[in-house]
């Protein structure tokens, strides 16, 4: 029998090194996301961030925060994250669609090393766009303390860097590691922020008051207060709250770890067997066709649709009042808002799913492999893929949407820091959430892998004589 | 000391190989330490008798335990002294390095020619004093058989014994050929008889001894090519058929009636085919099966398949040739008939059918294990070739085995000339034709390279209307090998040959007599002749190889076309550039005098060499948990085996049922029914897990469709079923038990009808899944918003930047 998995993990050697391997270079990526940009004025930096930086709720620099793993907004090396990487994967795999030059060439012989290879390029040009951008607008001059120009070069260059040596750390990860590395390292950058909404929610604070009346009562400290230094006070929120913040953490959860594990089995035979054996227990060869296949992705385009008019709208108020009134009514902590947002979410799953579960290529790819579906006649099976996947997409993206607006209707209803919210609903549970569960079943098909359950169980029990 | 004056130069990319763990060891001091320590020994004074007698007490420290490589250098210098006394060659230097690499457990990469059969005799002697099987790993039976007569002398000299394995031999007679100290084998008889003694019944049956060390020849061929192949030991059963299927020349006639195009889409380059919708209609009319959806049409369905595949993708003399009346499978690598292996079976059935022949009954496998985990069930391993390097990495990858490049004694005198690249086959076989006539009338003897059956009779032909004599060696005429092989060195002999000379054949210049020799020597000595480049650049160096052997002068060449198949399957003209080929366009009988056409076919070379690695390296992590299985599966089955015991999950399972048969029966005859049941369904267990992982295999590509990977996916289901049907075992035990007490006899007679007739390995395709392509979207005009839907994020940020900005610059 397996016994306890977190202790058969480290008993397996090859496991073993992988998870090492894949902590060691997670700790690698935290460790840069703290050294600033060359130049930069560590001590003003350190009092800038007592200054919330920007005040308007859900903002386009806190997104790319997030996914960046609170690299962004200390300025570190890493500030860009991983994202220029994830954005180019996802242009070339749409223009592998629409370009019909790329797309013969990606299904040549070595054409997904070429794909790749185009892959990186368009990140480095992503990068210095982004970088450019960001640096310019971002980075304070106050903040600097060399020559800005020479700053500019340099800083351009050191994120430009700095994120492809997170790309490299991805591919890394995956080479040598457990899990996707990319993914990874995005999943590392938003789990770093729990000690920080405990701390908002006042949770890390009770907790340490908690272990300074024992220790107080043991007699290890001498007076209250001293244990606990300066917690930021943030008495205001109600207990009552922070327990059903936890209950619905905790319901959210559950329920998208339920719909990413949702799946409609489609059986597939293929022709090669020419006689008919008797199959015990379940069917073996099937497509897993998920609830939500196409992950975060919808939300990420819903934000950057809705995100953008916003904006434009906000900066062109001032003239026109029109614009000012669009404005308010689109604002995001409104009803409208929400609408908007949540139909382009199920817009959007829809969409990606066109693009990347097409039902014509799936029944091409089955039917050359001399493939059928039982029960459908063979000129049908897109028809039927078709209709399947569009019945389950609909409760998935609903569903998508629901993830995706709790944040808001948290923050509204309790008023709690949009950060937390943040954090406990939306885009980073949905990926905190689909990288685990990831990563844990390729760490449940390595422990599988060595622990074969056998009739003989080694060592414990001699088997029994006759 | 003399040896490091013709070492071969490790490719600069080697220099860091340690560095970058691939394998190969470039430092020869160490074991040129070694030698020195060897040669401290002299025993050329000493008596026969007295060498036995030293033999015999090294033997005894050797059982005492006294590590091998202590033991080292005096067994190394015994084993040269009886190899210069009972077979007149005095080992050289190189040949006592290559075998000190391989006593250390490594493999030793020795030159063509340089006499590798002595040199394993070393490394074989000194772990066979230790009274444990020592199996040397030939390529063949002819092989084995040869090298163990040959080398028998000398072993004997030392106490120790010898015998060789051959294809066909008793039960009783593999029993005693494995009893010897040094076993001479091929790596797949050894495995087959491994598999058989997994399904044995009782423990007379077993032929092995326990496994111990495993001296692999020509390395590369049996652990890299071959190792894809896994062995497979069928035999007849009831299966647990639900429906025979629709008959295989009914089927073969439905195919034949349908159109190519129309009907089915064939791709011969890629090798695969399928049906068109119409294609299918019609299958279905004729065939008298409706919608092709129910269980029943669906293997009618599959029958037409396998039937156009038997059909139009396995040719004739090339994937196969027909002798005796039966199908003989072709091996691609070797040129020789792969005895024993079969297309899977709907395949092999179908093809029976094609070429109207008997249908030989389906089987089904109860046993199959990969080349690869069979020799990593040694303790002990080392190996040897002449073509190591290239796939040091893999070596050690897959079989910790590192890489050491002995030098060669002498230095080298074969040139290697530049490949002849024409641009159609006809202008390549001309000029060819010229080749040969040429070196023919210079005297030379020539060897040419084929690539089938089928392009070494058309040579053949092609030769003979010009008037040139030649002989021909390929499967079908295997058992002239010898006599050929022995002439092919005579001046202006034409040898055509498969694969089959490619590897082992030793081509004696002017055969046995010195002053032909001396001739042939000075015409220039063999010239080897390629007619097209193989898959692997071992295989080409291997044929090359047939000449320059032990200094001797040679040439080697080889013609290519770009209407190969190797290249038209990997698009290879497209790579070249067009100025190169202008020359030739003119006039197609000349040659393409570009070096960059030569760059860039050692190019594709390369990169189908990397592609094949990355499908034997996916095949091996697919194996790795079914090997997994099959040895808790073989450790439940040992103590029933060996001492009657059943594990305790089914023992108490079927207690009350065991209790009456032990008050019928007696005790004894109890234990033995009970093990015999619990055998017999652990073996149907096994059988049917088999089968349930290939189906798996099958499909598992489908994983993708649901973001999955497939490899995590397999190891999932695999193992879950492997768990559910095990979870069966005890009750169907129960159940075989009860029945037992139904009979007669109590169940006396049990369990003796059934053993394993025969075995056979598969021809498994190289692309181990179909290949499935996530990039291949559609709906372009979807997509297209898509991308500017990307674009307009990125502005997006550029613009919030902005916005941004004033608010920032308040700080």
């Amino acid at each position: 029998m397996a016994g306890n998995a977190l202790v058969n993990i480290f008993r397996t050697h090859e496991l073993r090194q992988r998870v090492f391997f894949t902590i060691v270079m997670l700790f690698i990526f935290r460790l840069g996301a703290t050294i600033p940009l060359p130049g930069i004025d560590f001590i003003a930096l350190q009092e800038a961030f007592k200054q919330p930086l920007s005040g308007s709720g859900v903002n386009i620099l806190d997104y790319i925060d997030l996914f960046a793993g609170g690299a962004f907004k200390n300025f570190s090396v890493f500030m860009l994250g991983i994202m220029p990487y994830i954005t180019s994967s996802i242009i070339i795999q749409l223009l592998i669609v629409v370009v019909p030059r790329l797309k013969k060439l990606s299904e040549e012989e070595g054409g997904k090393k070429k794909m790749q290879r185009y892959m990186r390029y368009a990140t480095v040009v992503l990068c210095l766009v982004q970088g450019y951008f960001l640096i310019n607008s971002q980075i304070p001059p106050a903040l600097v303390r060399i020559d800005p120009t020479l700053f500019k070069i340099i800083s351009l260059l050191t994120v430009t860097a700095g994120s492809i040596f997170l790309m490299w750390i991805g591919e890394q990860i995956n080479q040598r590691g457990i899990g996707n590395g990319a993914s990874l390292i995005i999943f590392a950058g938003i789990i770093v922020r729990l000690p920080n909404v405990l701390v908002e929610l006042g949770i890390l604070k009770s907790i340490l008051r908690f272990f300074e009346e024992i220790m107080l009562f043991i007699g290890l400290i001498p007076k209250r207060g001293g244990f606990i230094g300066n917690v930021r006070n943030t008495d205001q929120i109600n207990p009552l709250f922070i327990l059903i913040a936890i209950i619905m953490f905790v319901v959210t959860v559950a329920l998208i770890i339920y719909e990413q594990r949702g799946q409609r089995k489609i059986p597939v035979h293929y022709a090669k067997r020419v006689v008919g054996r008797k199959i015990y227990g379940s069917q073996n060869i099937y497509i897993p066709f998920k609830l939500n296949p196409s992950g975060v992705i919808p939300i990420i385009f819903a934000n950057a649709l809705i995100i953008l008019p916003i904006q434009i709208f906000q900066s062109l108020s001032g003239d026109v009042p029109f614009f000012a009134q669009l404005a308010r009514f689109l604002n995001p902590s409104g009803g409208w808002y929400l609408v908007i947002y949540a139909l382009l979410i199920v817009f959007f799953a829809y969409f990606y799913t066109q693009v990347t579960l097409n039902p014509t290529e799936i029944s091409k790819q089955i039917r050359e492999n001399g493939g059928s579906i039982p029960g459908i006649r063979s000129e049908k099976m897109e028809e039927y893929l078709m209709r399947i996947l569009y019945r389950i997409i609909l409760p998935g993206s609903l569903f998508l949407a629901l993830i995706a607006v709790i944040p808001n209707i948290v923050t509204k209803i309790f008023s709690f820091p949009y950060t937390v919210a943040n954090f406990m609903g939306g885009t980073s549970l949905i990926i905190i959430v689909g990288v685990g569960l990831d990563t844990m079943s390729q760490i449940e098909s390595y422990l599988r892998m060595h622990h074969q359950e056998g009739l003989v169980k080694k060592g414990k029990i001699k088997p029994r004589n006759l | 000391m003399r040896i490091g004056k013709n070492r071969r130069r490790p490719h600069p990319a080697y220099r860091l190989a340690r560095l970058r763990g691939i394998g190969l060891e470039t430092d020869l001091k160490p074991y040129l330490r070694t030698i020195n320590e060897i040669k401290r020994y002299d025993f050329r004074r000493c008596s026969d008798a007295r060498l036995a007698a030293r033999a015999g007490e090294v033997k005894r420290a050797a059982r005492a335990g006294e590590p091998g490589e202590r033991l080292l250098p005096e067994v190394f210098a015994l084993a040269a002294e009886a190899a210069a006394r009972r077979l007149g060659m005095r080992p050289f230097d190189e040949q006592l390095l290559a075998g000190t690499v391989m006593g250390h457990g490594k493999l030793a990469e020795l030159a063509t020619g340089e006499g590798k059969t002595l040199a394993a005799v070393f490394p074989a002697a000194l772990r066979a004093l230790s009274g444990r099987g020592v199996h040397v790993m030939t390529a063949n039976d002819y092989l084995a058989a040869r090298d163990a007569a040959w080398m028998e002398p000398v072993y004997r000299a030392l106490g120790l014994s010898a015998a060789a394995v051959a294809g066909g031999m008793s039960a009783a007679r593999r029993r005693a050929a494995y009893a010897a100290d040094v076993t001479y084998v091929t790596a797949k008889q050894a495995g087959f008889d491994f598999l058989r003694d997994s399904l044995a019944y009782d423990p007379a049956e077993i032929v092995h001894r326990e496994l111990y060390f495993a001296l692999v020849d020509e390395a590369d061929f049996i652990l890299i090519d071959e190792a894809r192949v896994p062995l497979v030991l069928a035999a007849a059963d009831d299966m647990d058929v639900d429906d025979p299927g629709v008959d295989p020349a009914r089927c073969d006639e439905a195919a034949r009636s349908l159109t190519p195009g129309a009907d089915f889409v064939l791709d011969r380059a890629g090798r695969s085919l399928h049906l068109t919708v119409s294609g299918e209609r019609r299958a279905g009319r004729l065939l008298g099966v409706g919608g092709m959806h129910r269980r029943r049409d669906r293997l009618a369905y599959a029958g037409v398949y396998v039937a156009l595949l038997a059909r139009h993708l396995l040719r004739r003399d090339v994937d196969y040739i027909v002798r005796r009346g039966r199908i003989e499978l072709v091996d691609e690598l070797t040129g020789r008939v792969a005895r024993d292996r079969r297309w899977p079976d709907g395949i092999q059935a179908a093809l029976e059918v094609k070429e109207r022949l008997a249908v030989r009954p389906a089987g089904r496998i109860f046993g199959s294990i990969t080349i690869r985990h069979f020799l990593n069930l040694y303790p002990r391993r080392a190996a040897m070739t002449a073509t190591a390097a290239p796939a040091a990495r893999e070596f050690n990858l897959f079989y910790g085995l590192d890489v050491v490049v002995v030098p060669t004694r002498l230095p080298v005198r074969r040139s290697d000339e530049p490949d002849a690249v024409f641009l159609t086959r006809a202008a390549k076989n001309a000029a060819l034709l010229d080749e040969v006539e040429r070196a023919h009338r210079a005297g030379r003897p020539i060897l040419i390279g084929t690539r089938s059956v089928r392009e070494s009779e058309e040579l053949a032909r092609d030769l003979r209307r010009r008037g040139l004599a030649c002989r021909v060696l390929n499967a079908k005429n295997d058992r002239r090998e010898a006599a050929v092989i022995a002439r092919a060195g005579l001046p202006g002999a034409i040898t055509i040959s498969t694969n089959m000379a490619g590897r082992g054949t030793d081509i004696k210049l002017g055969g046995m007599s010195g002053s032909v020799r001396r001739r042939v020597t000075r015409a220039g000595g063999l010239y080897v002749i390629g007619t097209g480049r193989h898959e692997s650049v071992r295989i080409d160096r291997q044929l090359r190889g047939r000449a320059g052997r032990q200094g001797d002068p040679g040439t080697s060449r080889f013609f290519v076309s770009l209407e190969d198949e190797l290249f038209r399957r990997y698009g290879v003209a497209e790579f070249l550039p067009r100025k190169a080929l202008m020359c030739a366009r003119d006039d197609p009988h000349c040659a393409v005098a570009d070096r960059r056409v030569n760059r860039e076919i050692e190019r594709a070379q390369s990169i189908i060499g990397h592609q094949n690695h990355l499908i034997r390296r996916t095949l091996r992590r697919y194996s790795l948990l079914v090997e997994e299985q099959r040895r808790a599966v073989q450790e439940a089955r040992r103590p029933a085996l060996l001492e009657e015991e059943l594990p305790e999950v089914v023992a108490r399972a079927c207690a009350p049922e065991l209790g009456r048969l032990r008050a019928r029966l007696g005790d004894a005859a109890a234990r033995r029914l009970g093990a015999r049941i619990f055998l017999a369904v652990l073996d149907r267990f096994w059988a049917d897990h088999l089968a349930t992982v290939e189906e798996l295999r099958e499909g598992i590509a489908l994983q993708r469709f649901g973001a999955r990977e497939p490899l995590h996916e397999f190891i999932r289901l695999a193992s879950e079923r492997f768990a559910e049907g095990l979870a069966r075992v005890a009750a169907e035990c129960r159940a075989e038990a009860r029945a037992a007490l139904k009979t007669n006899d109590g169940g006396a007679g049990y369990g003796t009808v059934r053993a394993p007739s025969s075995t056979w390995t598969y021809a498994l395709d190289d692309e181990p899944l179909p290949a499935f392509n996530l990039a291949g979207f559609a709906g372009g005009p979807a997509a297209l918003v898509g991308a500017v839907m990307l674009l307009v994020k990125t502005v997006g940020a550029w613009a919030a930047a902005r916005r941004e900005k004033a608010a920032v610059r308040s700080w």
